[in-house]
């Protein structure tokens, strides 16, 4: 079936208008709120995809909780017995140093500023776009979460709210190139901010001057400025240090410490505010 | 094919090209195979657009990208901008194609899927300050590709409406 020239034409007038839409709705929803609304509604109708798209990680997740040989089950099963010991071991001695910390601010007069709460979440979507390192978590407003959390995974800092919605909210990871996280390098005590680069890429320092003696193997931690994260919690480790002496500064890679790409519990930080 | 039953198809497509794209893959695939998905919208339109051109309406191209800036998190209206050049650039491409489906519709989809793929990176480097790789601008063009040539004995099959659609 060919097409005549009338539809061409036709076909050119529809693609014409169709562009101009585009670009309309393009510059409008990428410079200012007033499409939310429409957003919104779109996303509503996007839902069954959403829903069907994730059956079968669902499944995955299903069987593999449920269907587990009886060998398997008594391996998980002591390993858990061990980690309870080594854990309950951990909160003897935490709770010693806790009693000695308590004794220590009593001592000097030392005020506490803010009580850190955590709650508990679990990834429920990852965005497909490879640029964006973005997941949706299943707890929001409803459950204490507001915009500008910190997330860990046990292991590390995972990222930060960015949206919240009522039952879920969406986390920007630790990866992300629009990531930046105020940090503190354990044994120099020295600031810096640590930015994200992709999924792929190490985290890297910002500003790192060429007489900083930060080195290969260096913990890193965050700095709890910002008020984002507390004070302490583990970023990753300086993988690589090189000079850039043309510029005057360090280029230092950093690998993040938080399994970003795991599936794992999360824990989202609330400083100050119960959840 | 009926018409009913040729729409039915196409639509059934469109809906699990979307479901492919927004699918998560699990985390513990490995790198190689994960560079391995392919950009399935444009697989998919193009399919049809290679099968029956008549099918992929512009109307509807703008919707879909409507709803692909929505599951991509992307201002709206960048993916409909997109597929719509996709889908008029496609059925120009058919003239380039001639009779047989073969080297030059691989030509056609590898540029097609890549002039996507950068045109969106580009957007996103301007607009969010996304730094433009080169691994995420190559790597689904060729896994299109790769696809694609998987498709090709499909369209030339003698069920194929091909020929009667680039008379």
């Amino acid at each position: 079936m060919a097409l005549r020239s009338g539809q061409v034409v036709q076909n050119v007038h529809l693609f014409v208008a169709l562009f101009v839409s585009s670009t309309l709705l393009l510059a409008v929803s990428a410079n200012t709120r007033y499409l939310t609304p429409a957003e919104t509604f779109i996303r509503w109708l996007a839902v069954p995809i959403v829903f069907v798209a994730q059956l079968p990680a669902k499944a995955r997740e299903a069987t593999s909780s449920y269907v587990v040989s009886m060998d398997e089950l008594h391996e998980i099963n002591d390993q858990l017995l061990k980690d309870v010991s080594r854990l309950n071991a951990t909160m003897a001695e935490l709770d010693q140093a806790r009693t000695t910390i308590a004794e220590l601010r009593v001592a000097l007069g030392y005020k506490l500023e803010n009580q850190q709460n955590q709650i508990l979440a679990e990834v429920a979507h990852v965005n497909p776009n490879r640029l964006r390192q973005e997941v949706i978590i299943n707890v929001g407003q409803s459950h204490g979460v507001d915009v500008d959390r910190g997330v860990s995974d046990p292991w590390g800092v995972y990222g930060r709210t960015v949206e919240v919605f009522t039952d879920t909210s969406r986390v920007l990871l630790l990866n992300d190139e629009r990531h930046a996280t105020p940090i503190l390098v354990s044994r120099t005590r020295e600031y810096y901010i640590a930015s994200g680069n992709g999924s792929d890429a190490p985290l890297t320092l910002d500003n790192v001057n060429l007489s900083s003696d930060i080195r290969v193997g260096d913990r890193i931690v965050t700095s709890g400025l910002g008020g984002v994260f507390p004070e302490g919690l583990v970023v990753g480790t300086v993988t690589a240090v090189t000079d850039i002496v043309s510029e005057s500064l360090k280029h230092v890679a950093i690998s993040p410490a938080a399994k970003l790409n795991a599936k794992s519990y999360l824990h989202v930080i609330t400083i100050g505010k119960d959840p | 094919m009926t018409d009913t039953q040729a729409w039915l198809y196409f639509v059934l497509t469109v809906v699990l090209a979307l479901i492919l794209t927004v699918a998560p893959m699990p985390f513990d695939v490995p790198d190689w195979l994960r560079n391995l998905k392919p950009d399935w919208i444009v697989l998919a339109w193009f399919f049809w657009i290679v099968f029956q051109h008549e099918r992929c309406s512009l109307i509807l191209a703008f919707v879909v990208g409507l709803i692909l800036d929505v599951l991509f998190d992307e201002p709206l209206g960048l993916n409909s901008l997109l597929l719509l050049v996709l889908v008029f650039a496609g059925r120009l491409s058919l003239r380039f194609m001639q009779s047989s489906v073969g080297i030059r519709s691989s030509i056609s989809v590898l540029i097609l899927c890549f002039l996507v793929t950068v045109t969106k990176s580009l957007f996103l480097l301007v607009t969010l300050d996304v730094d433009f790789r080169l691994g995420s601008v190559l790597m689904p063009p060729l896994a299109t590709l790769l696809w694609w040539v998987l498709l090709i004995p499909l369209l030339n099959s003698e069920h194929s409406q091909f020929r009667d659609s680039v008379q």
